[in-house]
């Protein structure tokens, strides 16, 4: 059962990608038990969310109609933490309205660098946590630089507070797809479709004992089964489908989980000392046979990631001073 | 984004009118709405487009509808006075559809001048949303009375709504110009500017909607706390393709779109500003590219903010894009918000400082003037 609260343009993108209609199939029904669908909340406070055309409309919300009138908060974090504070009931409607029965654990996804997301994020967080007392993991989409010094800013500072009140946290970086030369819809649909796959094959136990009071990442591949070695699947993920720089980045470990025909798989003992030797970190792998699959599902997970706001320091403003109001005080008044 | 454009003055009500001609003729109408104020009847007389209804003669008990003849203290105690019937008015309009309030008004004159610092105030006293003000300066050459009029009436304006665009008409003077030509041309200038500001997060079908799209809380958030605003504009005509040109062409790789894009936006900060001024001194800023959508090169678009965010002093800079379909121009819009160092306004000031001292000097000689008259044998 996968529970899912979008907050923020790109929170609700990535939820949208979960309804697509030619992706709800076979991965969905057959993971998450007893073939339910997924429960996707989406909250924003630009109207552009009613032009997501997959989520049911009862599960999206427009919040601060008074205050932004349906143009989004502009990148103002204040904005989206006073709006959240204020219908911070009417976001919660819609959770409640989708989550009925007490969910296993609950998906906050969202961008941060922007208004909405970023601002209201952490105080829904804690709603939600004093009303379900579940799990709640965040997966945190990082601005991409391209997207200019505010969004940056933004992320800096925001970060240890957004992260607060989540009990795991799974980050993207947006820099990997947009160094690509991706565009921004581009980048969503990659990043949605990535999270979509990789939350439908992996255990929700074993994911939540990954990621659980951790700063990790994930990422997911799907291929032929064929004659192939452990550190090569390692290899190509890492280099492909992990949507983090792990450059010059420290972290604790890495998780590999394989679901599918296992037969074809082999020398993991090797790729054990092949990521000990390039990373210095240990691997653990979780297997799951699927006989007669042709496929392999792989996930990996990333755990314990350090210094994560690396590379989002902010620059100073440099202060220009004005004349103006000296001259302007000189001005006899009109009135 | 939703205005209401109220036009004061002369200047001001020329202005709104041509606001309200650009409106109904594009491709989002009804994103501007428009008023004009007056206290001269024949300068009301004059507007082509705004309807009867919406145009408010003020003062017509003090001055007969002639006009306060660039006394603006008449003008500010004619639009107090008379405050009630604006926002009656103001009132009549859909005002929880809009955005913001633009008030336009050249400083120099009266009435504009005078009315427009009292207008604002009451509209951001009465409404939540945000009032913006277009203030023109008056040319250099156009004599003292009126640089005094501009810095007071600057001075009452600044502190009483949100943010200030300042329009230098000097600035846009060209020789052998008729004045009609050279007022209409500065209009429209800054018409087109506010235009594609306003217009660029209205969206109305699916088909224009931009990658990066420029919400009024962008435009809202940029002018925010922004004292003193310049907008400049740049464009470059692009060659669009015929419809057998278009049949026929073979796909091959186009080159020059970036930098296009960013030698626009250059172009447009560094000369074609509406206030010229030190445009390293903004705080924050927005940068606008509008123009057809194969046009609109997003590494382009991200370079030229990229480049705006390293110059200005400020870090928050916003960026976008505006598709038009039809268009036959790249065209870039910078607003830049905060502007401390604006060599035109200060020099103003400065001279209305001596204009003030030497009217201050002035009753003297005419108190000369009275003692030799009162000498004078009574007829």
């Amino acid at each position: 059962m996968l529970s899912l609260v979008g907050i923020g343009g790109a929170g609700c993108r990535i939820v949208e990608q979960f309804y697509r209609k030619d992706l709800v199939g076979s991965i969905i029904k057959k993971i998450s038990s007893g073939g339910e669908t997924v429960r996707g909340v989406a909250i924003d406070t630009s109207d552009t969310i009613t032009k997501l055309s997959n989520i049911p409309a009862s599960n999206m919300v427009l919040i601060g109609q008074s205050r932004a009138k349906g143009h989004g908060t502009g990148g103002s974090v204040r904005m989206g933490r006073k709006i959240m504070t204020e219908e911070l009931e009417l976001a919660m409607g819609a959770v409640r309205k989708a989550n009925i029965d007490k969910p296993e654990m609950i998906f906050l996804i969202t961008g941060i660098g922007g208004g909405t997301g970023t601002g209201g994020g952490p105080v829904l967080a804690e709603r939600i946590k004093i009303t379900y007392n579940v799990p709640l993991l965040g997966i945190i989409v990082l601005p991409a630089k391209s997207e200019g010094a505010l969004y940056t800013k933004n992320t800096f500072e925001n970060f240890d507070e957004f992260i607060e009140p989540l009990d795991g946290v799974m980050l993207l970086d947006n820099n990997v797809l947009s160094n690509r030369g991706e565009d921004f819809v581009t980048c969503y649909r990659i990043l949605g479709e990535a999270i979509f796959k990789f939350l439908g094959m992996v255990n929700p136990g074993d994911l939540l004992r990954l990621v659980e009071g951790d700063i990790s990442t994930i990422g997911f591949m799907r291929m032929k089964a064929e004659h192939i070695a452990v550190k090569d699947i390692l290899d190509s993920v890492i280099r492909n489908n992990l949507y983090f720089d792990l450059e010059g980045r420290k972290f604790d470990k890495i998780n590999l989980i394989i679901y599918g025909n296992l037969s074809e798989v082999y020398g993991q003992s090797f790729a054990k000392n092949w990521v000990k030797d390039k990373y210095g970190v240990e691997v653990d792998y979780i297997f799951m046979e699927e006989k007669g699959s042709k496929y392999l599902n792989i996930g990996l997970v990333i755990t314990g990631l350090k210094d994560v706001k690396k590379g989002f320091e902010i620059k100073e403003d440099k202060k220009a001073v004005s004349d103006l109001d000296d001259l302007l005080g000189d001005i006899k008044p009109l009135f | 984004m939703k205005v209401l454009v109220i036009g004061v003055g002369q200047a001001g009500g020329k202005i709104a009118d041509m606001f309200l001609a650009d409106d109904r003729k594009s491709n989002v109408p009804h994103t501007f709405e428009v008023l004009a104020v007056n206290s001269a009847v024949s300068d009301l007389m004059g507007l082509q487009y705004i309807p009867q209804d919406d145009r408010v003669l003020i003062g017509e008990t003090a001055v007969k509808g002639h006009g306060v003849g660039a006394d603006n203290k008449k003008g500010a105690e004619i639009a107090e006075d008379e405050i009630e019937v604006i926002m009656n008015k103001v009132s009549k309009i859909n005002v929880s559809a809009l955005d913001a309030f633009f008030v336009v008004a050249g400083l120099g004159g009266g009435t504009g001048s005078g009315a427009i610092s009292v207008i604002a105030k009451q509209l951001k006293r009465v409404y939540d949303e945000p009032v913006y003000s277009i203030g023109i300066l008056p040319a250099e050459n156009e004599g003292d009375i009126y640089t005094l009029n501009t810095a007071r009436s600057l001075k009452a304006l600044l502190p009483s709504c949100d943010a200030t665009i300042i329009v230098d008409n000097g600035a846009f003077l060209r020789s052998g110009e008729s004045v009609k030509e050279a007022y209409d041309r500065i209009n429209a200038e800054v018409v087109k500017r506010i235009g594609i500001l306003c217009r660029a997060g209205e969206i109305r079908s699916r088909k224009q909607v931009g990658e990066m799209v420029v919400d009024a809380s962008e435009v809202i958030n940029t002018f925010r706390g922004g004292n003193i605003c310049s907008i400049g504009y740049a464009s470059e005509a692009v060659k669009r393709d015929g419809f057998f040109t278009r049949l026929f062409k073979k796909r091959q790789y186009e080159i020059g779109k970036a930098s296009r894009i960013l030698s626009v936006a250059k172009r447009a900060v560094k000369g074609r500003l509406l206030l010229p001024c030190d445009y390293k001194s903004a705080n924050r800023a927005l940068i606008i590219v509008a123009g057809p959508p194969a046009q609109l090169d997003r590494k382009g678009i991200e370079k030229a903010r990229e480049w705006l965010e390293g110059t200005i002093s400020g870090t928050e800079v916003r960026g976008g894009d505006y598709p038009l379909r039809t268009s036959g121009y790249v065209g870039c819009v910078v607003l830049l918000a905060g502007v401390t160092n604006a060599p035109r306004v200060k020099y103003m000031l400065e001279r209305a400082r001596d204009v003030q001292e030497k009217i201050g000097a002035a009753p003297e000689r005419e108190k000369d003037l009275d003692s030799i008259l009162g000498e004078i044998e009574n007829l």
